[in-house]
Parts: C-alpha cells; sequence; structure tokens
C-alpha cells in the first residue's frame, strides 16, 4: 500500500469518526449552525481525499451528501432525522469501503449500486425543498446570458454555462482554477473579472484569490460537472437549451427541468413522441425494446443508472408503461432516481479487513526520547568491550567481576527504561474506545423507546493499544445491559421522581498502576433479593449458601457463568445477560470486573485492567521436577509452615492462616503431576488469590525471581486453561507462566484438586 | 519551474515570464511590477500561467510585451493582455 493511500485511511476514519459525533450532537442540537458547518466540512474534506483517488461511486455518494449539507448549512434543508439517518448511512458506507479498500485496494462489488441509492436519497431529499434548484433552466442568470450575449455564433447545440468563484484561499489548498477551466471540453467563451473590487496596489495580495470566472461550453452538464468536481461548492452551473426540448414533448409536464442535460431530455423526448404513434403489432415489439434502450443508455450517460434500470423494468408494461415511464423520469428526475433504488441495500459480503494493520501515530516526544535512551545503551556496551580487554590484560577476577556486575545493572536499567518507553507507543486515549458508544447507546435507546443521556468522563486516560482495542466488546455489552435492563422506560422513572431521560456515564481513570473503565446508570438497581433466588433457581448455590452471602457477594453472582440465559430477566432484574462474558474478556486482558448496585438508585460496573503490558514480576517454583512460573501480582503472601498445620477438611486440606480458614492445593497435584512423596517437614505456600478467596498453593521449591515480558498463550498453550503465558529463562528454557486464580477458579465444583492424603 | 525575472536592473527593462509558471511566481512577479511601474512584462516564453499569475497581470495592468505563450490564455484570456 502506498504511502497516500495509506495517510488517506487514516483521515478517513477520523473524518468518518468525527463527522458521526458531530452528527449525533447535531440530533440533539438541530439548529447548531456550528455543528452543520463542522459536518458539511468533514464531508467536503472526505470528498476532497476520495477524489485523489480513483473511485467513481465513492465520490459520487460523498458529492451528493455533500450537496444535501450544503443545503443544510445554507437553511435550505431541514436537518432532520432523515438526513442526520442518511449522512450516518454514507459514514458506514465509508467506512466499510475504506477497509475493503485497505484489504483489497477495490471498493465492494455492491459499492455502486449502493452509493447510487444513497446518492439518489440525498437528491430525492433536496428535490422535496421548495426552492426551485440552480439548475433550472429559466430565466437565465443574468451572467450567463450575458456571456452569450458575448459570442458571435450562437450555434444549434444546447450550451452550458459556468460560473466558477473560486475561495479566496483556493490558491492555498493548490487549487489553479484556470487549470480546471483549461479542462473543460468544448469550451465556447471564457470570462474572467475581479470578485470583488481590487484593493489598493499596496494592499494587493497575489495569493488571494478574486477572480470571478465565466464561461460557456457545449459540453453535456456531466462533463462539465467531472471537470469541477472537486470544488463543486464554488460552482454554479446553468443549462442552456438552443432546441426547447418542452416543444416536442407536448403532454409531459417539464415544469421542474430536469437536473441532466438538455441531449438526454431531447432524447427520452424523442422516445415519449415514438411511442405515442402507433404502429403495427409486428414493428412494435422492435421498437418498444429500441426505445427502452435509447432511453435507459441516455439516462446511463447522464449518471442515472437508476432510472435507466427503470426504463429496462418498464419495457414489459408495453409501450403505454415506458412511456409513462420516461414521461415520470422527465418530470422528476430525481425522485425517480431514489425510488427505485431506496429500498434495496446491498448486503456486503466483503470481508471488513478486521486485522487489517493499523497505523500508530506516537508523539515526537517519546521517539526523541527512545533515541536517546538507545545511544545510551550504545555507550554501555562500549564499556562492555572495554571490559573484555581488560580481561585479556589478565585483570583479577574479582575486580572484573565487580566492573561486570556495574555494567550489567546498567544495561538492565536501561533496557528497562527502553521497554517503558517502547511500550508508552503502544499507549492510547480512551477515547478511541468512548467516542464509538454514541452511537450503539443512541440506537438502543432509541429500539426500546427510552430516553437516554450519555456522559463520558476521563477519556485521556491512557492504556495499551491491545488493551484499548479490547475494550469495546465488553464495554458495550455492560452499556447495552445498562440501557435495557439498568434504566426504566421514561414513565416509570418519573413515577420514582427521576428526570424521564435516564443517564449513563462511562468514565475512565487511573487506579494505581492500572485503569478503571466504569459503566454507570441511574436506573432501578440491582435487587440482591432476585439474585439470591434465581442463582438458587439456575443451581448455582444451595437456598443455604445463598442466603448466607451479603449483598455485595451476590450481586457479583451476575457475572457467575451461567446465571442468565437468553430469557428475559430484564423485567425484573435489572441486568444480567451475559455478564459473565464481561468478566472472562477482563480476566483475558489481565483485569477484573465488579459492580456495586443501589436499589432504585442504579448500577456502576467497573472494569480494572492493566495500564500497559508490562514487565512481569514473576516468582519461579518447582513442582515435582518441574518449574513453572507465577505472576507476583496473584501472590498475595509467601509462608512456610510445618506441615503438622495442615490439617485434612472435607475433601482437602486446609490450614489456619491468621485466624482464616485457607485450603491447601498441591501445585503438582493441579498441573496433573503424579504424587511425590512428601519429605520437607516444613511447607512451602504461595497465598494466592482466586476469586474473592485466597487459597494457599503449596510448591516443592522457591527458584526465582525474574521480571519477563510475558507472551500471551497461543497455539497449543493458548488452548490449557490456566496458562497466563510463556517467556524465556535466562538459560533458554520455557517457562510456563501460571494464573493460579483460573486453574482453581475455572470450575468450581469439578476441577477441585484430588484428595490428598497425608 | 521557470520564474520571473529580470534581465538588468535598468529602469523600464522587461519583466521575463518564462516557461511553466506556478503559483509561486505570483508573487514575485507582483514586486516586481510594483517595483517599476514602468516595466512591460515579456510573456512570450510562457509556457503555461498558473491563475494566481494571471490575476496578477489582471490587477496591476503591466503593459505587455508579444503574444503570450501559452495557448489557453492567447485563445480565451488576451484580451485583458496590454492593458
Amino acid at each position: 500500500m502506498n504511502d497516500l493511500l495509506e495517510q488517506f485511511l487514516v483521515e478517513t476514519r477520523e473524518l468518518v469518526q468525527s463527522a458521526t459525533e458531530d452528527l449525533l450532537a447535531l440530533e440533539a442540537s438541530p439548529g447548531d449552525a456550528d455543528i452543520v458547518n463542522r459536518v458539511f466540512r468533514a464531508f467536503h474534506t472526505l470528498k476532497g481525499s476520495v477524489g485523489l483517488f480513483d473511485y467513481p461511486p465513492w465520490l459520487a455518494l460523498l458529492h451528493a451528501a455533500e450537496d444535501g449539507l450544503s443545503a443544510a448549512r445554507a437553511g435550505t434543508l431541514a436537518v432532520d432525522a432523515t438526513l442526520v439517518d442518511l449522512a450516518l448511512e454514507t459514514l458506514d458506507a465509508t467506512a466499510r469501503w475504506a477497509d475493503a479498500v485497505e484489504t483489497s485496494d477495490a471498493l465492494p462489488g455492491a459499492a455502486a449500486t449502493e452509493a447510487d441509492a444513497l446518492a439518489g436519497r440525498y437528491r430525492s431529499l433536496l428535490s422535496r425543498r421548495p426552492e426551485t434548484p440552480a439548475s433550472d433552466a429559466a430565466p437565465l442568470p443574468e451572467w450567463a446570458s450575458r456571456l452569450a450575449g458575448s459570442l458571435i455564433d450562437l450555434g444549434e447545440k444546447p450550451m452550458t454555462a459556468v460560473r466558477y468563484r473560486p475561495h479566496g484561499d483556493c490558491f492555498f489548498a493548490g487549487d489553479d482554477p484556470l487549470g480546471l477551466v483549461r479542462k473543460v471540453p468544448g469550451l465556447l467563451a471564457v470570462s474572467v473579472e475581479p470578485g470583488a473590487p481590487w484593493p489598493l496596489d499596496e494592499e494587493f495580495d497575489a495569493y488571494i484569490c478574486n477572480l470571478d470566472i465565466t464561461l460557456l461550453t457545449d459540453a453535456s452538464r456531466a462533463e462539465v460537472d467531472t471537470a469541477f468536481r472537486l470544488v463543486r461548492d464554488q460552482v454554479t452551473t446553468v443549462d442552456m437549451p438552443a432546441v426547447d426540448a418542452r416543444t416536442v414533448l407536448g403532454g409531459a409536464n417539464l415544469a421542474n427541468a430536469p437536473a441532466f442535460g438538455s441531449v438526454v431530455v431531447a432524447i427520452l423526448a424523442e422516445q415519449v413522441r415514438v411511442l405515442a404513434t402507433a404502429g403495427d403489432a409486428d414493428t412494435d415489439a422492435g421498437r418498444l425494446e429500441a426505445c427502452a434502450q435509447a432511453a435507459a443508455n441516455a439516462l446511463r450517460s447522464a449518471g442515472r443508472a437508476g432510472d435507466a434500470e427503470r426504463c429496462a423494468l418498464a419495457l414489459e408494461n408495453g409501450a403505454g408503461g415506458l412511456r409513462e415511464a420516461i414521461k415520470a423520469i422527465l418530470a422528476s428526475p430525481s425522485t425517480a432516481a431514489s425510488a427505485t433504488n431506496a429500498g434495496e441495500v446491498p448486503e456486503v459480503s466483503e470481508p471488513a479487513g478486521v486485522d487489517a494493520a493499523r497505523t500508530l501515530r506516537v508523539d515526537a516526544g517519546r521517539v526523541d526520547a527512545l533515541v536517546s535512551l538507545i545511544g545510551e545503551l550504545i555507550v554501555s556496551r562500549n564499556a562492555l568491550g572495554h571490559l573484555a580487554m581488560r580481561a585479556e590484560a589478565g585483570e583479577d577476577a574479582a575486580t572484573l567481576a565487580r566492573a561486570i556486575r556495574e555494567a550489567d545493572a546498567n544495561i538492565g536499567r536501561l533496557s528497562t527504561t527502553l521497554h517503558r518507553s517502547a511500550v508508552s507507543f503502544r499507549l492510547m486515549p480512551l477515547s478511541q474506545v468512548f467516542r464509538r458508544f454514541a452511537r450503539p447507546v443512541r440506537e438502543a435507546a432509541r429500539g426500546l423507546g427510552k430516553e437516554v443521556i450519555l456522559d463520558i468522563a476521563g477519556e485521556d486516560t491512557e492504556a495499551d493499544r491491545g488493551i484499548v482495542e479490547n475494550l469495546f466488546e465488553p464495554l458495550l455489552h455492560v452499556v447495552r445491559n445498562a440501557v435495557d435492563h439498568g434504566l426504566e422506560d421514561a414513565g416509570t422513572r418519573r413515577r420514582g421522581g427521576k428526570p424521564g431521560a435516564g443517564r449513563i456515564r462511562i468514565e475512565g481513570g487511573q487506579d494505581s498502576d492500572g485503569i478503571v473503565v466504569s459503566v454507570s446508570d441511574d436506573g432501578r438497581g440491582i435487587d440482591p433479593a432476585f439474585i439470591r433466588r434465581r442463582a438458587v433457581e439456575r443451581g448455582l448455590r444451595s437456598p443455604e449458601a445463598a442466603a448466607a452471602l451479603d449483598d455485595a457477594a451476590v450481586i457479583d453472582l451476575i457475572f457467575a457463568p451461567g446465571f442468565s440465559t437468553a430469557e428475559s430477566v430484564g423485567a425484573l432484574s435489572g441486568r444480567g445477560v451475559g455478564m459473565d462474558a464481561v468478566r472472562v474478556a477482563a480476566e483475558r486482558m489481565g483485569g477484573r470486573v465488579s459492580v456495586e448496585s443501589r436499589v432504585g438508585l442504579g448500577t456502576t460496573v467497573r472494569l480494572h485492567l492493566p495500564r500497559t503490558i508490562a514487565l512481569a514480576r514473576v516468582m519461579v517454583v518447582g513442582a515435582g521436577g518441574e518449574t513453572y512460573g507465577i505472576a507476583m501480582d496473584a501472590i498475595v503472601e509467601v509462608v512456610r509452615r510445618p506441615r503438622t498445620g495442615i490439617h485434612a477438611v472435607g475433601g482437602g486440606n486446609a490450614m489456619v492462616l491468621r485466624g482464616r480458614t485457607v485450603p491447601v492445593v498441591r501445585l503438582g497435584a493441579l498441573v496433573g503431576q503424579k504424587r511425590l512423596p512428601i519429605v520437607d517437614l516444613d511447607a512451602l505456600l504461595l497465598v494466592v488469590r482466586a476469586g474473592a478467596e485466597a487459597v494457599a498453593l503449596e510448591v516443592d521449591r522457591f527458584e526465582d525471581r525474574i521480571e519477563a515480558v510475558l507472551r500471551p498463550p497461543s497455539g497449543l498453550v493458548g488452548t490449557v486453561p490456566g496458562v497466563a503465558g510463556t517467556t524465556l529463562l535466562g538459560d533458554g528454557r520455557v517457562l510456563l507462566v501460571l494464573d493460579p486464580a483460573s486453574m482453581l477458579g475455572a470450575e468450581p465444583t469439578a476441577a477441585r484438586p484430588p484428595r490428598e492424603e497425608r | 519551474m521557470a520564474v520571473v525575472r529580470r534581465t538588468d536592473t535598468g529602469q523600464g527593462a522587461p519583466i521575463c515570464l518564462e516557461g511553466v509558471c506556478p503559483v509561486e511566481d505570483a508573487e514575485t512577479l507582483a514586486s516586481l511590477i510594483l517595483e517599476d511601474r514602468t516595466a512591460p512584462v515579456d510573456w512570450t516564453a510562457c509556457t503555461r500561467m498558473h491563475t494566481a499569475v494571471y490575476q496578477v497581470l489582471l490587477r496591476l495592468r503591466p503593459s505587455v510585451l508579444g503574444t503570450c505563450g501559452d495557448p489557453f490564455v492567447v485563445r480565451w484570456l488576451a484580451r485583458l493582455g496590454p492593458g
């Protein structure tokens, strides 16, 4: 992929994103001229950059969108849900096509039809407004007739008059207005005049364009539009039919002059005339087909594929049907164009390019810091060479050892810092994911007939790319739940003394060395009594156990797998669909999730996540003949206890630690090793967190404590539960780093370790 | 490519436009004309003129020498030549 395209894709996505946000904001305050302006500019820029490449349907669609928004900006088109929805659909298409272009360098096959349908809808929006379109043939504006008057020989051919008033700053945008005029085929006259009275000599700025360019051409309107496609907002085009098609047409209503060239009109009118004359039955079929073909070709040449299709279809209805169809197209070309296609937006089956490589934008300061660190590293490495020379010269071992240790410490410090700053490249703000919620929330709320106000805070909080990018789905789950189950409908809310519109707040923030992302609603909250009942019904807890849990622990049960099913729990529970999926996702990212709720006041779900995929501190332990790593985060404490303090309790072993009974599990048994005879008198125990409980993990040896970059489990290892990742040991062995919580907690009953006898 | 130049420093020496005159030439041309309002502009060697350059001529109306080398200007815009 070339740089230009890459840059284009990055920019396109940003523009789509910002325009989407603006459109949603616009829906909330339809009168805001600033926002309309911003949306218009976004579409204008999008169109401009798409125009650099060869994607005609895309460009045509963005053109149509720009026209629509331009009318909205001028106040001639109402900014309503129809326009906003249409613009959002356009952005959707744009985003999809950007993905398609990235993966396959081409638009999806269905893009042309889709673009046509969407563009048609813009046109029909525009044709609905009361103002007559600029293309209306009569009366000719003064500038056009003046220009026509300057012609010595006013030909028989229809002409197109163009007035092009370049923006004052167009030179800075790289425009060469006359350069565009040069490209217009069939020029008949050109006039260039100052757009406004010239400033004084001293104040004349050669780089401010102050020109009013008018021209006459016998080229079709479509050709003219092509030449000026990138500056359409600065151009007025007027058809100047030499032979008035109206007279040929007779009965057909041409009050609204069609937006295509008069040649096309003439062709269509001719077909109407031919069809109206009755012929004998034999020749009629052929003539009918020829007429339909001619009309369709003419329409296609004018870029009206939809109408062309319509003619072809009307052929089946005989001469009368075809004639009516053509007349209808002539009468209201823009409405007709959309009617045929609006209903059938094609399904897009092309791959969405989920895994497509994305460009990473990095703050230059971070790169500078990295470069200077690497400089230091090189210096430290040189010191090693010096040390080697000293060793060769026969310096004594003790001095050398000290010097080597020093160099090692130095390089160690540098590599840690290097890692940290390289990791910071991957940091991105949460706003990247937060901003994507405006639409789903709006749609979910709309679907349920609720009013929802979405608050977003702390979007500047940064986290690793891997975390931020994986955050959307679980968060979406939580947010949907909040809209669906958390918030009451407006009536219920008002009866409860709350404002009719529910409030959902997505907030990001720092939490020691991690981040917290919370989703709060001011809805009905979760009723612990209901959860208790349901947990018992689902067989997750016995009635006694459920009764023994405190309310917080009960609410936490919504994350238990199997707590909720597809069946509707919404009415009573407040929430609960698939919250276990959220917990799994959070844990996969090395985080956890918690919930807090007050009946009648609302619920807050918090995702606690690591900020970076940092160097993990790992404790290396031995179990039987093997070595495993356990992430230090998971370890609460390390204790050595005489074996006599461990007792067989129920199905397993337990000991008392600081007044609490803690289950004791042998690591060897957890990883499925054969039981070896116990020789030591003391047991080495790692107390780890497993869910809310503490569990003591008995190991045979403590071997080392290392800092390591954990590789996420993948391949064969990826399918094994309880593996947090792998890393390399200093001697080259691969260390499996275990995740005790998931080993112990994966299946609370079945996966309990086998009983051990002591 | 080719910029606006002045062959010598004498009063009234022509300002020459040569080859393709891009947008950057507009300011140079404007300042040269304003420096010496008697200097004519020789545009015979100019093969293509940017709008901004043309605008300078349109605004400041120097006298021009010969026929412009840019056929588009000759065909459509030459009437604006000698002011």
